[in-house]
């Protein structure tokens, strides 16, 4: 199921932070390196208590990692 | 592959088994004891070994695992449910209310039904995963 209105820089944040692997990322926030994976890809929308792990992983705002697109969406 | 693909995977090649197992035993000996071969189901039973421990370390099997879980539980529910009821009414139209049908029904109908349930559960669960890497 994609979400097209949720748009994410976790992969940037990812190689900013010393080229992160995935699978780093992953063992860091307690999922699975497929989940990573799906979330960069936009497949996948995480939870908020993963958002903010993810968030605190890189030290910034859930806000800094996705951004949500209203235009994107159905009426 | 995850465990979960795994567990699909294994899934399936226990239906195919006992449906090898049920054309071979027809075939080659009776048909009226081909539906032992559905026997081979209950090597399901020990699915929850992919789900074990390892290295002391239990598999991931993170949120979005379970949601992929889910909706492949809910697609075999409906699935199941929908062939089951109309099974029933067919069972009835067939044989009549008044009548009696054989007792090798109730174990097959049984049996079928955990097939389709099963396999619509692999099945939705290797499409939900299809195309990602391990």
């Amino acid at each position: 199921m994609t979400h097209p209105e949720l748009k994410t820089k976790l992969r940037r944040f990812r190689f900013d932070a010393g080229e992160m692997t995935q699978q780093a990322l992953a063992e860091r926030v307690g999922v699975s390196r497929q989940t990573i994976i799906a979330i960069e890809s936009g497949r996948y929308a995480p939870s908020l208590p993963l958002a903010f792990r993810l968030a605190k992983t890189f030290g910034v705002t859930i806000e800094d990692i996705f951004e949500y697109d209203d235009s994107q969406m159905t009426q | 592959m995850n465990q979960i693909q795994k567990h699909a995977w294994f899934n399936i090649a226990v239906i195919a088994a006992a449906v090898l197992a049920m054309i071979l035993i027809g075939y080659l000996w009776n048909w009226k004891g081909a539906w032992g071969g559905m026997g081979f189901m209950g090597f399901m039973g020990f699915s929850p070994v992919f789900y074990r421990k390892r290295g002391g370390q239990k598999p991931i099997i993170d949120e979005r695992d379970q949601l992929i879980q889910l909706r492949s539980y809910l697609a075999s529910f409906v699935i199941t449910f929908a062939i089951a009821f109309p099974g029933i009414v067919l069972f009835a139209f067939l044989y009549g209310i008044e009548r009696s049908m054989p007792v090798i029904w109730l174990p097959l109908s049984i049996g079928c039904l955990g097939m389709v349930w099963s396999l619509v559960w692999s099945l939705i669960v290797l499409v939900q995963y299809r195309g990602e890497e391990s």
